[in-house]
Order: structure tokens, then C-alpha cells, then sequence
């Protein structure tokens, strides 16, 4: 019997995305299986409304919000957040988790805030060397050329420093930084000379190559209206790069409004045969056939599709001999770091609305020790205030009109993220009874920090309020005592690690899985460890090195 | 001659029965324009219909403390920027119960600390007794760190400075600014940005 598809991918976000260009060019007919709606490249956008041009100026009805896990939301991006009493999930006594979803054409790579950056070998080493999770089978100089190769192709912005820790990458011009960050990073170095202040590193097009003009890119604007959607094409995202990069080859199809229910497995051939979807409108199942499977459905998402693949070969779930599916749950340690003012450069001003910060690399068990192992780094911002410092102050009238004419003083935030080590402990199952509309059982999680990851944390806070000190911030305040729940740094990731040994992991170091040689899994559900950068960047090296190598084994016939 | 003698009725008289007598919007929008020929002045406000939500007193009042918070300077302020109606569209459309409430009473606290005060309605003060007893609710309300006020007066701001006037008038805003130039010197940009 012949295959519906050559390579059937599942999710369309950013990895997904990566994972259908690369298949799609290398001549493969791919299927891409989207569970959300379908989102149009510009037309769906809201970019080009001033802010008195937005209903309600873009305030969410106070009644809605409680679908919006009862966060204060802007209009102009609602329709990128999923209502979460449409997609229910438990977590386990006592330990909350927040898991952040977008379930439409693109996911979270429309809704990111587009930081981009290199893991480096002391990462990928970091497993073997301290003992914590399992080691992983590959290492920086493995995904090296497709760090290059996918920075190429998405464009991301940023500065070259030539630290071990953070390598260098195929970057285009740097934004910069403003007068008090450039003050800060100046004070910074002075006082701790192994500690780093640099631009961050973005996904943002500031000289866009020929390649990306031709797929409709242009330069960033400058305008920070990034989460409502770029019709500049100025930010990575797949819509803005990968799909239209994977329709030219003319090898693509894309159909939203399916989930994907399970993988389908062919006891005869030992093999992964295609994909049970259920139609999101009319509940009906079918399945697509394909040759090979790329999971790329979000870290969880992916490890509860697998987990929802139950056959009589594997009972617990797709490729789960090792009993490791689901597991070693991870994200960053978040909701760390300090604020404070800076007195004075009232007469210095910027133009423009940057949608970057700065990144302060980590330093703690690179150049400085610590009671605990890995380390973190940390994004922040200086800026001046706006008018909203009107609402808490004491005035009215002409003074108070007066004033708020004029920017307010300067601040600056530090927020650091930390590495969150593997626990096999910390875990996504089936929930034994409650399923979803569409029948499918509901995700249970059960995940809470270990004591390096708290540990970790408390230094961080400290790090961040010495430095601002020392700097000459006033006003110094860490932004809380203890971290936000895991899940809040949305960085989820492990559940269906990588490692070399198929006793212990559930891919290989092709994100193949040990058990079902042709079903590859490339979000963030095969991280064996989280390093502390933001992750995307990453997984998009990672999808797009694995299509190479299944494309290669497909053609050698070993798959 | 008795104060019921319709030749003697005064402005003020006129204005409250023409409410009770007239009762819609229409009819109070056709006497408010008489309103600002009166002898008493300023202290007689344009008198608005009901909003969409609140009343027809509660509007007036409405206007009356966003026009004294963010009044006409060198630049229009709030009402010429419909802050009042932006706020009482947001009633209708955006706040729950709740919040009407809050809104609700914050509006009625001001004109009761007016009546306590100078023995008058807010709406009926001059200037500068509807500043000073604004000025000083406000001045309480923020340092006890009110919710409900607090909410009210971001509200204003929002409603203000992100409407068109407030927005490009009064501060500045560039929907596409095209580059980021980190360092400039304040008198190069003059005012600061909207957003
Ligand atoms: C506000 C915000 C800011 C962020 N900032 C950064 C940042 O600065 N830097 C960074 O590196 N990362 C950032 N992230 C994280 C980043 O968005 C994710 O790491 C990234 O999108 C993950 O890629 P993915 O392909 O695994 O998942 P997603 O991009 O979420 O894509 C998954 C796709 O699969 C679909 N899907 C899910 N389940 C199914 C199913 N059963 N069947 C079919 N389709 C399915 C989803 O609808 C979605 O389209 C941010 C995220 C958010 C929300
Ligand atoms: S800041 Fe740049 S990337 Fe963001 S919306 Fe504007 S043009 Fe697009």
C-alpha cells in the first residue's frame, strides 16, 4: 500500500514549521496536521491600528478574561490565546503548573518574544559531567552548522562577544542599546569584569538578505507591535518564513482544524504508519498515511499524542519502552531578578520603539562558583517612564498635564532565567478519566522544582540586586522571593528526551525514537536538559538537522 | 414674586425640571446648549443625556471630573478627547458589575465631598472649588492606595492619552517609527512618547 504523504509533520508552530520546509525541499510530499485554526499572513493581523483606532482601545470585556486564564489581555492579540476552558488539563495536588498554549497556523511562533540563542558545549556536556538526566547524544559541534543554517534563513539580530558560554551566530546588525543601558553595561563591567551585558539577541530582520526578501520580508519598523502579528514579515515566525519557504517547493499541504489524536503502529513492519486526527468541527476521525512522522506538536503536546498512542506492542504509549515518555518535565526557573531607578539623564531620550532588551550571559559555574550546579542569565530593559506613571502619583489638572508631557524618570528591570535540572519525577501522564470535547483523555502534570533549581533561584535574585547596586540604580528591589510556577517561563520542555542509551531515553541523536526508527520527534519535548537560554532557536537547529537525517535515511531505504 | 412663577424660574430651576419634564436625550442636549449662555458661567456644565450606561447626573459629573483632571491647556484635554464618553463605553461594554459599581461610587464620593465642603454640587461649583475638591480626593484616594480609584483615574489616563488628540496632540505617536535611535537628547524628540 502506498503512503498518503511521503512525511507527515504535526503542529505548525516553530519547530513544526522548520521541520516542513526542510522535508518539503529535500523533495519529500509533506503533510503538515495543524490543530488550530487557520491564521492568513497579514490579513489576520491587527499591525496597522493606532491605538485610539482599537475598540475599547484594545481592552478584552472583564467578563472574557476569565477564559484567558484570567489575565488582563489586549484585544489585538486575543485571537492568538486559546481560551482555556476549552482545553482543560489537571495538574497534581499542590503543584501548580502553567502551561501556555497557541493552537493556530504558526503557534507560539507568532505570539514569541523572539529571543534567540545558542546553547554551547558546556551545555550539551552539562548532563554527563554533574550526573543529573541523561547524557546527550549529541554535542555542540553536531548541531553547530544548523545553528548557522537556520540563523541565516530566520535573520536574527545581535552582537558578536566571543564567550564560550553563549557562542556567536550568523548574525545580522546589532540594535543598540540606550544611554542608561549602555551606562549599566559600562559599570557592570567595571565592577565584575567576567560578567557580560550585551543587545539581545533577536529574531528580528535589520538587513534582510535576498533570500528573505524574496519570501516578502522586509526590515524591522521599529514598533513593537510584534504580538499583534508582523505584516513586514520582520520577525521569524512560520508564517512569515518557514511555511511560505516550504509551499514554493510545491510539495506541501496544510490542514488546520485537525488534532492529532495518535500515532498509528503497524505491528508488521515495526514501523509508525500515519496519523489518527479528529476533525476540531465535525469530531469525525481519519487517518493520513506517511512514510515517516515528525512530532512537532509542543513539547507536551507531542508527548501526549505519544502517550495517546496505545497499541498492544506499546501499552503505555509509542516508543515508551524505556518507561521514559512523559518524563523529566522541565522549563526555566523564572520570575527572578530585580528593578530599580537610575537618577539623572533627564535630558536623554530615544526614538522608535525597540522590540529587543538587553542579555546578561550566564556567569555562575562559567566564571563565578556557586552552591549549586548550572547557572542562569538574565534579560532586562532601561527605559524611561510614560504617562501611565500619572494613574499612582498624587495631581491633576494643568501640572499634572504638564508633567506627564515630558518622559518620566529612567528604570530598569533584570529578569533571569534559570536552568531547571531533569527529574524523571516530574511527569505528563494520561488523566485516568476526564477526556476533552473530543474524547481524547486530558493531560495531567505533575511537576515542582527541585532544591538546585531553588537554590538557584535565591542567588539569582541576589545577583540581580548586587549588580544593579553596583551600577548606581536606586530604589533596588528584587521582583519576588520565590520563582513563578514552572510552566510560566513557557519554555516547557524533556517529556521525550534524547540520550544514547534506548534503556533510559526515547530518541536517539537523530530525534529518532529508539523503538519506532521512523517517527522523529523535534520540539522542545527532546531536550535532555534546558541549558538556561531561551530555547526556540534551538529546537529550530534540532528540527531542522533531523528532516536532513531523515530525509537521508528514507533515500538509503534504512527507514 | 414666588420662586414657582415661570418668568422668575431660574437657569438652575429650568435645567432640573427640564430633566423630570423632557426626560430624553434629546430634549438635554437642546437645553444643555442654553446652559452656556447662563449668568452663572462656568459653573454650570453642559448638561449631558444619559450615557450608555450611566445616568444623565452621573454623566455630567463624568465630565465635570475628567475635564477637571486633564482640562484644555495650550492643547485640548479630556472632553474635547470624549474621555467621558470613552469611560462610560467602557461601562457598557468592557467592566463587570463590579467595576460599574466602583466607577459609580467613585463619581458620587467627589460630588459628595463638593456638597461637604461648599455646600453645593460639583457640578454647580466654580473652577477652582471643583479643583481643589478633586485635587484633594485625589491626593486622599492615591496615598490610602484606593483599588477602585486608582482604576478610575488609569482609566482617564488611558482614555486620554491613547485617543487621537491625547495621543498626537498633546504627546507624540508614531504607529511606524521605521528605525530605533537609542540616544537622543530630549530637546531633539520635545515631548515624550505615547507609547
Ligand atoms: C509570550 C511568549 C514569549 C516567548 N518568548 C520566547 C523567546 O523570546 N525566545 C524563545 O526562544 N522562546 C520564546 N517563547 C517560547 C516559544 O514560543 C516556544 O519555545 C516555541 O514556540 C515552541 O515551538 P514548538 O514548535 O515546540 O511549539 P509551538 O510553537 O507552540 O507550536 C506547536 C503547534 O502544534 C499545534 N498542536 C498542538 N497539539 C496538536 C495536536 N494534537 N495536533 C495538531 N497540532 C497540534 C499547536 O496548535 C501549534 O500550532 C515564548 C512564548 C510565548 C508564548
Ligand atoms: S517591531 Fe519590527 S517585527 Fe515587530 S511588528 Fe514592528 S516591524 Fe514587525
Amino acid at each position: 500500500m502506498t503512503a498518503d504523504f511521503d512525511a507527515i509533520v504535526v503542529g505548525s508552530g516553530m519547530s513544526g514549521g522548520w521541520a516542513a520546509k526542510e522535508l518539503a525541499e529535500r523533495g519529500l510530499k509533506t503533510l503538515v496536521i495543524e490543530r488550530g485554526r487557520h491564521i492568513e499572513h497579514g490579513t489576520d493581523y491587527t499591525d496597522f491600528k493606532a491605538p485610539w483606532e482599537l475598540p475599547n482601545l484594545d481592552a478584552v470585556p472583564e467578563r472574557e478574561q476569565v477564559h484567558y486564564g484570567g489575565r488582563v489581555i489586549a484585544a489585538s492579540t486575543a485571537h492568538f490565546r486559546i481560551k482555556e476552558d476549552d482545553h482543560p488539563y489537571s495538574v497534581a495536588e499542590g503543584k501548580p503548573f502553567r502551561w501556555f498554549r497557541g493552537y493556530h497556523l504558526g503557534g507560539r511562533s507568532l505570539m514569541w518574544a523572539r529571543q534567540s540563542y545558542r546553547m554551547s558545549e558546556m551545555d550539551f556536556e552539562a548532563n554527563k559531567k554533574d550526573g543529573h538526566g541523561n547524557d546527550w547524544p549529541i554535542r555542540y559541534a553536531d548541531l553547530a552548522p544548523w545553528y548557522d543554517h537556520v540563523e541565516r534563513f530566520a535573520g536574527i539580530s545581535g552582537q558578536a562577544e566571543g564567550l564560550p558560554q553563549l557562542p556567536d551566530g550568523q548574525f545580522q546588525p546589532p540594535m543598540e542599546l540606550n544611554c542608561v543601558e549602555e551606562i549599566f553595561r559600562d559599570r557592570l563591567h567595571e565592577t565584575f569584569p567576567t560578567r557580560r551585558l550585551t543587545i539581545g539577541r533577536c529574531a528580528h530582520l535589520t538587513a534582510p538578505t535576498a533570500e528573505q526578501q524574496a519570501l516578502g520580508r522586509g526590515p524591522c519598523q521599529s514598533r513593537s507591535l510584534c504580538s499583534r502579528g508582523c505584516s513586514y514579515g520582520a520577525y521569524f515566525s512560520s508564517l512569515s518564513a518557514t511555511l511560505p519557504a516550504a509551499r514554493k517547493t510545491g510539495n506541501l499541504t496544510i490542514v488546520t482544524d485537525e488534532i492529532g489524536h495518535s500515532v498509528v503502529y503497524d505491528v508488521a513492519t515495526g514501523k509508525a504508519s500515519g496519523v489518527r486526527v479528529v476533525d476540531a468541527i465535525t469530531r469525525e476521525h481519519r487517518v493520513y498515511t506517511g512514510r515517516i512522522i515528525f512530532l512537532c506538536a509542543s513539547a507536551i503536546g507531542s508527548a501526549h499524542i505519544m502517550l495517546n498512542s496505545r497499541s498492544e506492542r506499546f501499552p503505555t504509549g509509542i516508543a515508551n519502552s524505556s518507561d521514559m515518555l512523559g518524563r523529566n518535565l522541565m522549563d526555566h526557573v523564572s520570575g527572578l531578578g530585580a528593578g530599580g531607578y537610575m537618577p539623572g539623564y533627564t535630558d536623554q531620550y530615544y526614538k522608535g520603539r525597540r522590540p529587543n532588551g538587553f542579555y546578561i550571559p550566564r556567569f555562575r559555574n562559567v566564571t563565578e562558583d556557586a552552591d549549586f550546579v548550572r547557572g542562569y542569565g538574565f534579560q532586562g530593559g532601561a527605559s524611561r517612564g510614560d504617562w501611565r506613571r500619572g494613574g499612582g502619583q498624587a495631581g491633576i489638572g494643568a501640572a499634572l498635564k504638564q508633567d506627564l508631557r515630558k518622559p518620566g524618570g529612567w528604570s530598569v528591570w533584570l529578569a533571569g532565567f534559570g536552568e531547571m535540572l531533569p527529574n524523571p519525577d516530574n511527569r505528563v501522564t494520561l488523566h485516568p478519566t476526564k477526556v476533552d470535547k473530543w474524547g481524547i483523555p486530558l493531560l495531567h502534570i505533575d511537576c515542582a522544582y527541585g532544591k538546585n533549581d531553588l537554590k538557584m533561584a535565591r542567588q539569582a535574585n541576589r545577583d540581580a540586586v548586587e549588580m544593579l547596586q553596583a551600577a548606581g540604580f536606586q530604589g533596588v528591589n528584587e521582583r519576588k522571593a520565590e520563582p513563578d510556577e514552572p510552566g510560566r517561563a513557557i519554555h516547557e520542555m524533556g517529556t521525550v528526551g534524547m540520550g544514547r542509551d534506548p534503556g533510559t531515553s526515547v530518541l536517539n541523536g537523530f530525534n529518532q525514537a529508539h523503538d519506532v526508527p521512523n517517527l522523529f520527534v523535534t520540539d522542545g519535548a527532546c531536550m535532555a536538559s534546558t541549558a538556561c537560554q531561551n530555547p526556540s532557536l534551538t529546537y529550530m537547529a534540532i528540527s531542522a538537522r533531523a528532516a536532513h537525517y531523515a530525509a537521508e535515511f528514507l533515500k538509503e531505504g534504512k527507514i | 414674586m414666588s420662586d414657582n412663577d415661570p418668568m422668575t424660574i431660574n437657569r438652575r430651576t429650568l435645567l432640573r425640571q427640564a430633566v423630570y419634564m423632557v426626560g430624553g436625550a434629546a430634549g438635554l442636549n437642546a437645553l444643555a446648549a442654553c446652559s452656556d449662555q447662563s449668568a452663572e458661567g462656568d459653573a454650570i456644565p453642559r448638561l449631558s443625556g444619559p450615557g450608555r450606561y450611566f445616568t444623565g447626573v452621573r454623566m455630567t459629573r463624568l465630565k465635570v471630573i475628567v475635564d477637571t483632571i486633564i482640562p484644555d491647556t495650550d492643547t485640548p484635554g479630556a472632553v474635547a478627547a470624549g474621555v467621558h464618553t470613552f469611560i462610560d463605553q467602557m461601562m457598557a461594554d468592557w467592566a463587570e458589575p463590579d467595576t460599574r459599581d466602583q466607577f459609580d461610587k467613585v463619581i458620587d464620593e467627589i460630588d459628595e465631598r463638593a456638597v461637604a465642603a461648599h455646600g453645593d454640587r460639583l457640578t454647580r461649583l466654580p473652577q477652582e472649588q471643583r479643583f481643589a475638591v478633586i485635587r484633594d480626593y485625589d491626593a486622599e484616594k492615591l496615598g490610602q492606595r484606593n483599588w477602585p480609584y486608582r482604576r478610575f483615574k488609569d482609566l482617564v489616563l488611558v482614555g486620554y492619552y491613547h485617543s487621537q488628540i491625547g495621543a498626537t496632540e498633546e504627546l507624540q505617536y508614531e504607529l511606524i517609527p521605521g528605525e530605533w535611535k537609542a540616544c537622543l537628547p530630549l530637546a531633539e524628540v520635545g515631548s515624550a512618547w505615547a507609547d
